[in-house]
């Protein structure tokens, strides 16, 4: 088990790269529109920069707490009832994390391509893959992300392909929206870097954690690249009153442009971004069945697998329509937040009790 | 007393056992005259002038004593003399080729291996054709292609591992590897997995790979089969392992990647420009084309319609409107059409299979469009995968490909171009979850390499290729200068 | 008994896969691919609804298939339209969305709703404005014998045009940008018929989402270089009107006019603004008669200024005219948005756009003049 969950620090990078950017992207533009008008790029690099802090002072302190990951810390801090408790609970958001994103990727799907087909059907179509990878492990997982480098790679050629779509008129005047209103707005532009406290989850797994702060620092910053020019040319192209109105920005984005023989190219492009976006969900599962397995103590075995993609498949049958399933990431986005902030406390109080032991030892 | 008598060679027992079996020849002779003894040998397989010049001349014309001594016994004029003290063991040797000789007064058998088994001319296999390289293949006997395999590689680091496998056939099995290049962990390792396999027997060489195989319901061949010596010679340089067996021509090399299924000869024979050109379109055809075209075509007429260029729009409606069936049904046709024909093909005499293949031709092309049962569109589809899938120069490869291709026929039918991703991406994570002797089968691309990608989708010249790949791992990472 | 548990299970599932279907599936010959779609208004206010899809049955005469009706909203059209059609009509091709003229004029406002919300329908659909009836044009393109179908027909006539800045790039996707953006007026293809074929007559200009006003071929062309954009047109003057010593009437000059850098400046004196526009253009002479030396740079120059003043001046009354109708195309109202963002929120801009200062600088260089001078 310990083997098939191996991964570097770079390659945890790419992870959470992945599963911050694969979902996150697609409603952003829109939402920043909404709240701030045409100054969402500043929103992104304000949020950014607060991410790669939280990040830095997360993956510090796991670095302080001598490789273990946060399920054996929590059990360490708050004694095993409770440190149990709260796993089941880390367990519980990491599961409706996954949940909710299979249900908005279905949902995305439909609107894309397939209005008709039923949604059950459709989850086990684009389900099916990510339960065989998170089968064979996180080794697997991550090394999968590899491959969705070129779905990126597509994305930013094509942006360089719509310069003349873009108009730097509609990003200006710059800071018309003022600080208190982006300041607001990192509370929207933060669900798209949920996914930097997985590393927590899955620390113990690192094989060179000397590199991992480093890797994951660099993570966020790509992340926050990555997110700012989207939302910068989604705004540069739509202008900030057209943009409230989309629900698919990203989507609608790859049907402005015409190529010579075969005129639309959205089909292939947003088909490409289905791998980023399936990955971004594999890593939540990946997630919560390794947490899932490290609270029951169990080794992996077909029955509890067979459950656990039941209760998925379920709670994503929960939201009923667009805006419940919206309503959901909402909950998602908070309660990360708020994970988040329990993290580094654990943390925290963790490295102090080490240090204090540490101390004592030295006396 | 006793003692010697428990370590003679039972001859009744010997007698017993090669009953009903006429191709065994027992040669009554005397020795000093007095003594009877036996030559027991398989009379097709055994050199027989040579087997009476250096072997049962000798031997007739010793006295008891000198046979007594072991010393003159080693010294008859042969290579491969052998003391054989157990019965069975005896019995084994006669039915391995050698010729024993059996006297009750001494405690031990003599045992002569000079077998003269019908050899072909090593000509190149035909599956595995290439242009600049040697033309000549491995044969069915194992020592004459040891005995090649040393002609390539003139050094002592080349090591051959021996085992004997099959409970009933008994067939050599030996592990070729290069003592200090190759890692000694992977050697061991596949040595004692190979020794522990337990089968009657091995008509070919697939049985040891499927007995060894970590991943046996994977669609995707984990070891590298050839029938060329020079293949088996490159991959022993880079740290891989050979293995050859008795009675088939055919080796297979460990540990291998995804990207060695599509690398030959000719990419390195040629200057690096025109090799890498050679691998770029032998992936686009084998894996782009011959995977994703038929299915493209599928998903873009059965539901994403208006992903059709408009030049080319109303020449397929034009000639979709006669067919009655769905794209899904059309293509299917043609290609199990194709299938049939490819696997008819393997079996038919030359002479009939060139003038099949134009009757095929004529039949599919032609008269089905004019029939109305397919359109134009989908012959070029169909031929061109068709084509494009013989470029592969491994056939467990293309025939993993092929079915890899109905699969996504299939699903990209029902689910359209999400179909295709769903399976693209359920196939790339199999691959990247499989291993080949346990080493990654997707890298360099998958747990990344750069040294690696120097030599997968283009060859860079031999200047930057200095290191050994990665999967083999190596003791000595980079070549010599 | 286990075995046949199984077996039956896995029987089952194959055949809901089966029996089920597919649900989104759109057969290729089966639809009705909607090239062209015609939109005017009827007496009672309601939208005529006109749609053009090829026919490919060898045992039909006619190329194409025309089908109209009336309602008021166009997916309701496009579901009446199927009953009559024997196939499903599918708006995914779509090349042309073709507006009458007095339609464009009342207001396209939300009609273009079911192509951004629908993913299936294209973004990069025409945006054209006929002069007369759409309906009466598809069905008069029937009788062009010389010509292919209607919507092959219109979609190489406007790229071509495109390609000599003869008519803008409009699409959906860009005028619906412009539409909401409410700073920047969008602009659409304009052409007429008669029985001989089409012809691209320019540009239609819009305020707001009304039709305002449209200009020729050549106004399309300098309208565009104050746009910035790239341009490739022919300009061809009259010896007449560079006040020449030879001014017959048929001694004139045709240059080809194929990059330009603009350059705007804006400032706000006061209550209304002042916008500079300097234009540097960059040309190649096709055909003069002219008696000018090209080679000797004395004369180069002299025509080069002559011409650039004639520029000057059609760009002004050009100017004048977007100012007259109240449309905006160029921008100018987004560049006073960004750069002067008070002064923009105090004003509507469209009250003050008619008041507007326009100073333009235009220069003109011969890169070269051909093989003889």
């Amino acid at each position: 088990m310990n083997g098939a969950n191996a991964i570097t620090a770079r390659r945890m990078a790419l992870f959470t790269f992945v599963c911050q950017t694969g979902i996150g992207i697609i409603t952003l533009p829109t939402a920043l529109a909404n709240e701030v008008g045409h100054d969402g790029w500043i929103s992104v690099i304000i949020t950014g920069l607060l991410a790669v802090t939280v990040a830095a002072l997360i993956a510090f302190l796991l670095k302080k707490n001598s490789g273990k990951g946060i399920l054996d810390i929590n059990k360490l801090v708050f004694g095993r009832v409770i440190g149990t408790g709260l796993n089941f609970l880390i367990f519980t958001y990491l599961l409706i994390a996954a949940s909710a994103g299979a249900k908005i990727f279905v949902t995305y799907l439909r609107i894309s391509f397939f209005p008709l087909t039923p949604p059950l059907i459709m989850s086990l179509l684009i389900l099916t893959p990510s339960f065989y990878m998170v089968w064979y492990g996180l080794k697997t997982v991550a090394r999968f992300k590899t491959c969705t480098l070129f779905s990126y790679a597509i994305i930013l050629v094509y942006i360089i392909l719509i310069y003349r779509d873009i108009r730097l008129t509609f990003l200006m005047p710059v800071g018309e929206a003022g600080i208190i209103p982006l300041l607001y707005s990192i509370k929207i532009t933060y669900f798209s870097f949920i996914g930097l406290e997985l590393i927590a989850v899955f620390y113990a797994e690192i094989t060179d954690k000397d590199k991992a702060l480093k890797w994951h620092v660099y993570a966020n910053i790509f992340s926050m690249l990555f997110l700012l020019i989207i939302t910068a040319a989604s705004t540069a192209v739509f202008g900030e009153k057209f943009l409230p109105v989309q629900s698919v920005a990203l989507f609608n984005l790859f049907r402005v442009y015409n190529v010579n023989i075969l005129e639309r190219v959205d089909l292939f492009i947003i088909a490409s971004w289905f791998f980023a976006m399936g990955c971004s969900i594999r890593a939540y599962m990946m997630a919560s069945w390794y947490s899932l397995i490290k609270i029951c103590k169990v080794q992996k075995n077909a029955f509890i697998y067979l459950l656990y993609i039941f209760l998925l498949l379920i709670i994503s049958r929960i939201p009923k329509d667009i805006n419940q399933s919206y309503y959901f990431l909402d909950i998602i986005n908070y309660s990360g937040m708020g994970i988040t902030i329990f993290f580094i406390l654990s943390l925290f109080i963790s490295a102090v009790k080490m240090k204090g032991g540490k101390k004592h030892e030295k006396g | 007393m006793r003692k010697k008598k428990e370590q003679r060679i039972d001859l009744p027992l010997i007698q017993e056992r090669i009953k009903d079996c006429p191709d065994v020849k027992q040669k009554n002779v005397f020795i000093d005259d007095h003594h009877e003894a036996w030559f027991f040998y398989i009379h097709e397989n055994i050199d027989n002038d040579l087997i009476q010049r250096d072997f049962i001349s000798p031997i007739i014309n010793m006295t008891y004593k000198q046979l007594s001594d072991i010393k003159a016994v080693k010294n008859i004029p042969n290579g491969s003399i052998k003391l054989v003290y157990d019965t069975n063991e005896a019995i084994k040797e006669i039915f391995s080729g050698s010729a024993v000789f059996v006297f009750e007064l001494i405690s031990y058998a003599i045992s002569c291996k000079i077998d003269k088994v019908e050899k072909r001319t090593p000509i190149e296999p035909s599956t595995e054709k290439n242009i600049r390289g040697p033309h000549e293949g491995f044969l069915e006997v194992l020592e004459s292609n040891i005995g090649m395999l040393r002609r390539k590689i003139r050094n002592d680091a080349l090591k051959f591992k021996t085992v004997t496998l099959g409970s009933i056939t008994n067939q050599t099995v030996v592990i070729a590897y290069l003592e200090g290049i190759a890692n000694k962990d992977l050697v061991d390792g596949l040595f004692d997995k190979i020794s522990s396999i337990k089968l009657d027997g091995m008509p070919a060489i697939g049985y040891i790979e499927q007995s060894i195989i970590t991943h046996p319901n994977s669609l995707f061949p984990q070891f590298l089969s050839t029938e060329r010596p020079d293949k088996a010679m490159a991959a022993l340089l880079e740290g891989r392992i050979v293995i050859l067996m008795d009675g088939t021509p055919v080796v297979l090399i460990a540990p291998v990647t995804f990207i060695s299924f599509f690398q030959s000869l000719d990419d390195y024979s040629t200057p690096w420009v025109l090799g890498s050109f050679l691998r770029i379109v032998r992936i686009l055809g084998g894996i782009f084309i011959a995977v994703f075209m038929p299915a493209l075509y599928i998903a873009i007429t059965s539901f994403h319609y208006y992903a059709v260029p408009m030049e080319l729009l109303l020449n397929l409606a034009k000639s979709r409107v006669e067919v009655p069936f769905p794209p899904i049904v059309e293509i299917l046709i043609l290609e199990i059409t194709v299938e049939l024909i490819r696997e008819a093909a393997i079996r038919l005499p030359t002479y009939i299979g060139t003038a099949v293949s134009v009757f095929a031709g004529l039949i599919i092309g032609q008269a089905a469009v004019e029939a109305g049962i397919v359109s134009n569109l989908v012959i070029v589809i169909v031929a061109a995968t068709a084509t494009a899938s013989y470029v592969i120069p491994s056939t467990d490869m293309a025939l993993s490909i092929r079915i890899i291709r109905f699969i996504f026929m299939l699903s990209a039918s029902v689910f359209g171009i999400i179909g295709i991703v769903a399976c693209t991406i359920f196939v790339l994570g199999h691959i990247i979850a499989l291993d080949s002797l346990g080493q990654p089968y997707f890298t360099p691309f998958s747990p990344f390499s750069s040294e690696g990608l120097k030599d997968s989708i283009v060859r860079l010249s031999f200047k930057k290729l200095k290191r050994r790949p990665v999967e083999t791992r190596a003791n000595k990472k980079v070549r010599s200068e | 008994m286990k075995k046949v548990k199984s077996l039956s299970l896995f029987v089952l599932c194959l055949f809901t896969f089966f029996i089920s279907g597919c649900w989104d599936q759109k057969i290729f010959e089966e639809i009705g691919l909607a090239l062209a779609l015609g939109l005017e208004q009827t007496e009672n206010g309601k939208i005529l609804y006109s749609m053009t899809m090829p026919v490919f049955s060898d045992e039909i005469d006619e190329t194409i298939e025309i089908l109209s009706t009336t309602s008021d909203l166009l997916r309701q059209s496009r579901d009446q339209i199927r009953y009559t059609s024997g196939k499903k009509v599918e708006g995914g091709k779509i090349q042309h969305i073709i507006f009458s003229k007095e339609l464009a004029e009342k207001g396209i406002d939300n009609i273009l709703d079911v192509f951004i919300r629908s993913s299936e329908n294209p973004l990069l659909a025409n945006i054209v404005v006929v002069d007369g009836s759409p309906l009466e044009m598809l069905k008069m393109s029937r009788d062009y014998k010389d010509k292919p179908r209607i919507g092959v027909y219109m979609a190489n006539a406007i790229n071509n045009a495109r390609a000599h800045t003869a008519t803008p790039d409009s699409r959906i996707y860009s005028f619906t940008i412009l539409q909401y953006c409410e700073t920047i007026d969008p602009i659409a293809i304009y052409i007429s018929f008669n029985e001989m074929g089409i012809k691209i007559e320019g540009t239609a200009l819009f305020n707001k989402n009304k039709m305002a006003g449209n200009i020729g071929l050549v106004e399309t062309g300098l309208l565009h270089a104050l746009m910035g954009e790239k341009i490739q047109f022919g300009y061809y003057i009259k010896a007449r009107s560079m006040r020449e010593e030879d001014d017959s009437d048929d001694r004139g000059i045709s240059i080809l006019l194929h990059r330009v850098k603009r350059k705007v400046k804006t400032y706000v004196n006061g209550t209304s603004p002042e916008i500079n526009i300097s234009l540097d253009f960059k040309g190649i002479v096709n055909e003069t008669d002219l008696n000018y030396r090209l080679d000797q740079s004395k004369d180069k120059k002299t025509l080069e200024d002559k011409i650039s003043i004639l520029i000057k001046q059609d760009c002004i009354k050009l100017l004048k005219y977007l100012q007259e109708i109240g449309s905006d195309p160029i921008g100018f109202g987004e560049i006073i948005r960004a750069k002067h963002n008070e002064y923009f929120k105090s004003v509507s801009w469209k009250s003050i756009y008619p008041d507007v200062k326009f100073d333009i600088d235009v220069k003109l260089n011969f890169e070269f003049y051909g093989a003889t001078n």
